[in-house]
């Protein structure tokens, strides 16, 4: 294959990964620490941390640690396995039309983080070097990081890889310096003990909400990794361990400092500084990240092809950066306590059914591997969709349980007896040769 | 932390150590590298 045609190719952003374009491990396992060692997971420790005694937070953190790695797996290991990116796998839940509403849902939520996250970076620099807003600087600052942000999910993963070999260590550099001072200088934040004004089910929710968007896209990255059991290593330490010690880094700072935001609480420790290059490079592991699934779910079908996979993923690349550069100008921030909340029931029952889909019925999970989607729309999907996202967002709002777990529950029950029950020649021995 | 968050924390780790072992078979049985082409000559475009 020459040159040209290799680069045609690029990402895979409309086929399978082939084996030959599979990374090694180290690779992978620093791909998915930057993926996941972003400022925001401090920040719900932090937030679990002044809600909860330092010794229930723990257990809570743990559990929320728990749930994310099983629902990477669960989905993470689809995408190594098929070679498929999550829009690509969405193909095969929802539809081949019916693929649009997780796709645009995805892609909304990444570029969502990518405004947001170039205005929280952009309005600390800003703070910083005296620059106000609107002046010159402060235009500079923005357009330099906002390209700076873009340009490595333009270019492939491979170039997301090499700012991880950078911000992953920068990041657990912070944590060290989080958990030295506010353990060893401050040891009696152990035994502080007070009444939550929340459950520990809230509590859950608020930690499993702050991954599962993670956790729905993590095909995008685990399609590289060369087979399930790397995978299983490789996810078992990023969303398993290194996850629970960034809740518990934010969980620990925020006992020390009594704040729940990790750079009052770094500016706390006398490290305002720090803070800034910690902001910087978690914010551009994430930013690149959001960015490149967001383009890689737009430029899959039934999105129409241009030129080639490649051309199409980078050029609709530039058209989301354009967009959330819009919205990082129209100012996104303000309405992110309107938006954040609605993340986990929109994103919960895609996982659940996608997981349903895949694992729960071998005939089907046959289909994802060697046939073709066989549904243009999969209305037990969306019925599930639907049922999930009402179910989670009325518990949260009553306090009934943890809503993200009713979510998820309610949307596989639904799609399981769907499937089961109702859709059974999608189940059936037939369903390969209906694909194929 | 009352005994319902024990029951579900015992109940995760079984189904996580179960999502494992049925990832861990499938993967024996059907190994990624009999699913996804070689190489990119193969590839299907979508």
């Amino acid at each position: 294959m020459s040159n040209e045609e290799k680069q045609q190719v690029g990402d895979s952003a409309r086929s399978r990964v082939s084996m030959s374009r599979r990374l090694g491990f180290g690779f992978n396992f620093v791909n998915l620490a930057g993926f996941i060692l972003v400022i925001s997971s401090l920040l719900v420790g932090g937030t679990v941390g002044t809600s909860f005694p330092l010794s229930q937070s723990v257990y809570i953190l743990l559990f929320s640690a728990l749930t994310t790695v099983f629902l990477a797996f669960m989905i993470g290991i689809i995408g190594t396995r098929t070679g498929f990116s999550s829009a690509l796998i969405y193909r095969y839940s929802y539809g081949t039309k019916g693929t649009l509403l997780p796709n645009i849902v995805m892609a909304i939520t990444g570029i969502g983080w990518f405004a947001l996250i170039l205005n929280i970076t952009r309005d600390a620099f800003a703070g910083m070097v005296g620059a106000q807003t609107q002046d010159a600087v402060w235009w500079i600052i923005t357009i330099v990081f906002a390209l700076l942000f873009m340009f490595p999910a333009f270019k492939s993963v491979k170039w997301i890889g090499y700012v991880n070999w950078v911000a992953s260590p920068v990041i657990i550099l912070i944590l060290i310096y989080v958990f030295y001072y506010s353990l060893v200088e401050n040891p009696s934040i152990w035994s502080k003990t007070f009444t939550p004004e929340i459950s520990v089910l809230t509590g859950i929710t608020i930690g499993v909400g702050g991954w599962i968007q993670g956790a729905a896209v993590i095909s995008d990255f685990t399609r590289f990794l060369k087979n399930g059991k790397q995978a299983i290593v490789a996810l078992s330490l990023t969303f398993g361990l290194l996850v629970f010690i960034q809740f518990l880094g934010g969980a620990v700072g925020a006992a020390a400092a009594g704040d729940w935001n990790i750079f009052n609480i770094l500016t706390a420790l006398g490290v305002s500084s720090l803070a800034f290059i910690g902001v910087f490079f978690g914010s551009w592991s994430t930013t690149q990240a959001a960015l490149y699934g967001s383009s890689l779910t737009m430029s899959a079908p039934p999105v129409p092809m241009i030129k080639n996979q490649e051309t199409t993923r980078q050029i609709l690349t530039i058209f989301l950066f354009l967009v959330a550069f819009i919205g990082s100008l129209v100012g996104i921030d303000k309405f992110i306590n309107w938006y954040l909340p609605f993340l986990s029931y929109v994103v919960a029952p895609i996982v659940a059914t996608v997981i349903i889909d895949y694992w729960a019925f071998p005939k089907r999970r046959l289909l994802y591997e060697k046939g073709k989607p066989d549904k243009t729309i999969n209305i037990g999907a969306y019925i599930a969709w639907v049922v999930g996202f009402v179910v989670g967002y009325y518990t949260n709002a009553h306090e009934i349980g943890s809503a993200v777990f009713n979510s998820l529950i309610i949307s596989a029950l639904i799609h399981y007896v769907w499937m089961r029950f109702v859709d059974t020649k999608s189940v059936s021995a037939n369903a390969l040769e209906k694909g194929a | 932390m009352g005994a319902a968050f024990w029951i579900l924390f015992v109940l995760q780790i079984a189904v996580l150590a179960w999502g494992v072992q049925v990832i861990l078979k499938l993967e024996n049985e059907r190994p990624t590298e009999t699913i996804v082409p070689a190489t990119d000559e193969d590839l299907e475009v979508y």
